[in-house]
C-alpha cells in the first residue's frame, strides 16, 4: 500500500446492507488529518455499523478501504469496561502509556490526564472497584485516550457523564490533534466540536454538510417551512376545487362509532318489530315493547342526524 | 402557588453524608433543572421526592391532589406485559374511562338490554365531558412519536433505549401536574429530544429534572438548582445565566483562580459567541448582563 500522506483513511464506493436494510450505498470519503466529523441520524439507521466498517470490525459488502500505515484507532462505545477491578486507577493508565502528546506538542502524563478529568491524587491510587459507576465510565474513556489514537471514535460518549466531565472532555477534544468522529445526541457537544456533519437519512443516503448542528437545523427548519408553504398552497387550491371533507379526529372517532351504535339500535328495533307482529303477545310485553320502540326511533333519528352532520363535513 | 416543598432533607450512605439540610420549593409553572456532579446525590434526591426512597431527615410535602409522575433513569416494567396492556393499566382516569366505554359498547352489542343501553349512554356523555374520544389516537400518536410501533410485543423484548422511550411516552400520557425527570434525553435520538423539548416548553406543567443536555436545559428550564458540596444554590435563569452566576460566585469567594473556573469562563464565552444556538428566552439573559 502506498503512503497516503495527510490522508488517514480512504473509503471508495463502500456498500453495505442487511437484507432489505440499506446502510451504505456507494459511500466515498477520504478522512484527512485533524478532521472532526459529527454523525447524525435516527436510531437504527446504521451509524454503529458505519463505525465498525471504519475500524475494520465489520466487513463491507463491496468497495475499497485504504488505511494509512500509521493509523491507530481509539474507539469508545457504550459497551462495558472489561478491566481487572483490583488494580489501581493510575496503574491502569500507566500500563497503556506514560504520556500522550497534544496538538501543541505538549506531553501530558497519565497522572495529569487523570487530574484533568477530576481524579484527585488520592483517587488515582484507589482500586478501580471502589469507583462509582460514573467514575468508572470516566476511567474507561481515559483508557481510550491514553492509547494516543490518531483516529478517535466516540459513540454516544455523553450518556452518564456529568456536566463538568462533559466540559472537561470538550476542552480535551478541542486540543486533540487527530481525526475525530463523533456520534452523539448531545447537540451542544456536537456544535462545540464539529463543523462537519454526516447525516444518515436512511436507506443508504448520507448527506455531507459543512456546518454546525445548529446551522444544519436552521436550514432544515427553513426547508420545512418552504415545504409547508407549498403544501398549504396546494391545500388551498383543492379547497376551492371541492368543498373539503374535513373531520377532526374526535369527530372521526365519533363518526366511526355512531355507525356501530346505529347498527346495534337498528338490530334491537327489528327484534321489537318482530315481537310486536306476534298476535299472541301479552299486553304488558306489548306496552313495554312499543314504548321502547318509540325511544329507539327517536334515538336512531338523532344519531342519524348527527351522522349526516358529520358526513357532510 | 406552591406545589412542592422540600424541607431540611438529609440522606446518608453508611457513614458518608450525601446531603443534609436541603430546602427548596416548586411553584406552579416552575421548570427547574437540578445540576450536580456525579455522586453528589441527584438521583437519590429525585427518588426521595418521588417517594421511592426515604430520607434520613426532613420532609417532602406535595400540595393536596397534586398528581406527580416520575421518570426513572432506568425504567422498571413487568417484562411479561404487552405494550397494549401496559397502556391500559397506566394509572390514568381517561384510559380507564376509554376501556369502560369500550366494554360497554361490547356488552351492549352482546346483551342489548336496557341496562347496557343506559350504561353506554352515561359513558358516552362522560367521554364527551372528558374529551376522551381522541385518547386512543393521542396515545398511539405519542407512542409512535417515540418510535414504538408493535403494541402487541412484550415489554421484556424491548431494548434499554426502547424501554426508556416507552416510559417517557406513558409519563406524558399520564398528564400529571408535576413531572420529575431523571435524565430524560438519555437514549433518545435528536429528533425525539427536540420533540420533547418543544412539548415541555409548551406545556403548563411544573417540572423538576436532572439533565446534562445543555441545550435542553437551556430551552426548557427557567430555574436551576445546583447541588454542590452539600449546599444548594438557586439560579433564577437558564444555563447561560447559571454559568455567569457560578463564575461570579467563585470570584466572590476570592479563591485562587482555579482551572475549573477558567473552564467555566471559557464555556460562558463560548456560549456567548453562539447567539444562534439558543432559544429566545436566554437572549434576554444575555441582554441583561451586556
Amino acid at each position: 500500500m502506498d503512503r497516503i500522506g495527510g490522508k488517514i483513511l480512504e473509503m471508495k464506493n463502500i456498500k453495505k446492507s442487511f437484507g432489505e436494510l440499506n446502510i451504505l450505498n456507494g459511500f466515498d470519503y477520504t478522512f484527512k488529518k485533524g478532521e472532526r466529523i459529527g454523525i447524525l441520524g435516527k436510531n437504527g439507521v446504521g451509524k454503529s455499523t458505519f463505525l465498525n466498517i471504519i475500524t475494520g470490525k465489520e466487513k463491507a459488502d463491496s468497495g475499497k478501504i485504504n488505511i494509512g500505515e500509521t493509523i491507530n484507532y481509539g474507539y469508545f462505545t457504550q459497551s462495558s469496561f472489561g478491566i481487572d477491578e483490583n488494580r489501581r486507577v493510575i496503574t491502569v493508565l500507566k500500563d497503556i502509556a506514560e504520556y500522550i502528546v497534544m496538538s501543541d506538542k505538549r506531553k501530558v502524563s497519565a497522572s495529569q490526564l487523570l487530574e484533568h478529568f477530576m481524579f484527585t491524587p488520592e483517587m488515582q491510587f484507589t482500586e478501580v472497584k471502589r469507583l462509582s459507576g460514573g467514575e468508572k465510565r470516566r476511567l474507561h474513556l481515559l483508557t481510550v485516550l491514553m492509547k494516543n489514537p490518531n483516529f478517535l471514535i466516540l459513540d454516544e460518549p455523553t450518556n452518564d457523564l456529568d456536566l463538568l466531565t462533559l466540559t472537561k472532555l470538550e476542552e480535551f477534544l478541542l486540543q486533540y490533534k487527530g481525526c475525530l468522529v463523533l456520534v452523539s445526541h448531545d447537540r451542544f457537544f456536537i456544535d462545540k466540536l464539529t463543523e462537519h456533519l454526516f447525516v444518515f437519512k436512511g436507506d443508504g443516503v448520507i448527506e455531507d454538510h459543512y456546518c454546525t448542528y445548529t446551522q444544519y437545523r436552521e436550514k432544515q427548519i427553513e426547508k420545512d417551512k418552504e415545504f409547508k408553504k407549498i403544501q398549504h398552497l396546494e391545500k388551498e387550491n383543492s379547497k376551492i376545487k371541492a368543498k373539503s371533507k374535513k373531520l377532526t379526529y374526535n369527530e372521526k372517532y365519533e363518526y366511526d362509532n355512531i355507525l356501530k351504535e346505529i347498527a346495534i339500535l337498528e338490530d334491537e328495533k327489528k327484534k321489537l318489530e318482530i315481537i310486536l307482529l306476534n298476535p299472541e303477545i301479552d299486553i304488558e310485553k306489548m306496552t313495554n315493547s312499543s314504548k321502547r320502540l318509540g325511544e329507539l326511533v327517536t334515538l336512531i333519528d338523532s344519531k342519524e342526524m348527527r351522522w349526516l352532520e358529520l358526513d357532510s363535513k | 402557588m406552591n406545589l412542592l416543598a422540600v424541607e431540611n432533607l438529609g440522606k446518608n450512605f453508611g457513614e458518608r453524608i450525601l446531603f443534609e439540610g436541603l430546602s427548596f420549593g416548586l411553584s406552579q409553572g416552575n421548570k427547574v433543572a437540578l445540576i450536580a456532579n456525579n455522586g453528589a446525590g441527584k438521583s437519590s434526591l429525585m427518588k426521595i421526592i418521588a417517594g421511592l426512597d426515604s430520607a434520613d431527615e426532613g420532609d417532602v410535602v406535595f400540595r393536596n391532589e397534586c398528581r406527580v409522575s416520575y421518570l426513572q433513569q432506568d425504567a422498571i416494567f413487568d417484562n411479561n406485559m404487552t405494550i397494549n396492556k401496559l397502556i391500559e393499566s397506566a394509572h390514568n382516569k381517561i384510559s380507564l374511562l376509554v376501556s369502560d366505554y369500550e366494554n360497554a359498547v361490547e356488552a351492549h352489542s352482546k346483551h342489548n338490554s336496557k341496562q347496557t343501553q343506559k350504561n353506554l349512554e352515561i359513558l358516552t356523555s362522560k367521554m364527551e365531558q372528558e374529551n376522551a374520544w381522541d385518547y386512543e389516537r393521542r396515545s398511539k400518536q405519542i407512542l409512535s412519536k417515540f418510535n414504538i410501533k408493535d403494541f402487541n410485543q412484550k415489554v421484556g423484548n424491548l431494548s434499554g433505549g426502547q424501554k426508556k422511550r416507552l416510559s417517557l411516552a406513558l409519563l406524558i400520557l399520564e398528564n400529571a401536574d408535576i413531572l420529575l425527570l431523571d435524565e430524560p434525553t438519555n437514549h433518545l435520538d435528536i429528533s425525539m429530544i427536540e420533540w420533547l423539548e418543544k412539548y415541555l416548553q409548551q406545556q403548563k406543567i411544573t417540572l423538576l429534572m436532572v439533565t446534562h443536555d445543555r441545550y435542553f436545559l437551556e430551552r426548557v428550564c427557567n430555574n436551576i438548582i445546583e447541588l454542590e458540596g452539600g449546599n444548594l444554590y438557586h439560579h433564577k435563569g437558564n444555563y447561560a445565566y447559571f454559568l455567569e452566576k457560578r463564575t461570579e460566585r467563585e470570584i466572590n469567594f476570592d479563591v485562587e483562580v482555579s482551572k475549573a473556573q477558567k473552564l467555566m469562563k471559557k464555556e460562558l464565552e463560548w456560549i456567548k459567541r453562539q447567539p444562534k444556538a439558543r432559544g429566545t428566552k436566554s437572549k434576554a439573559r444575555i441582554d441583561n448582563f451586556e
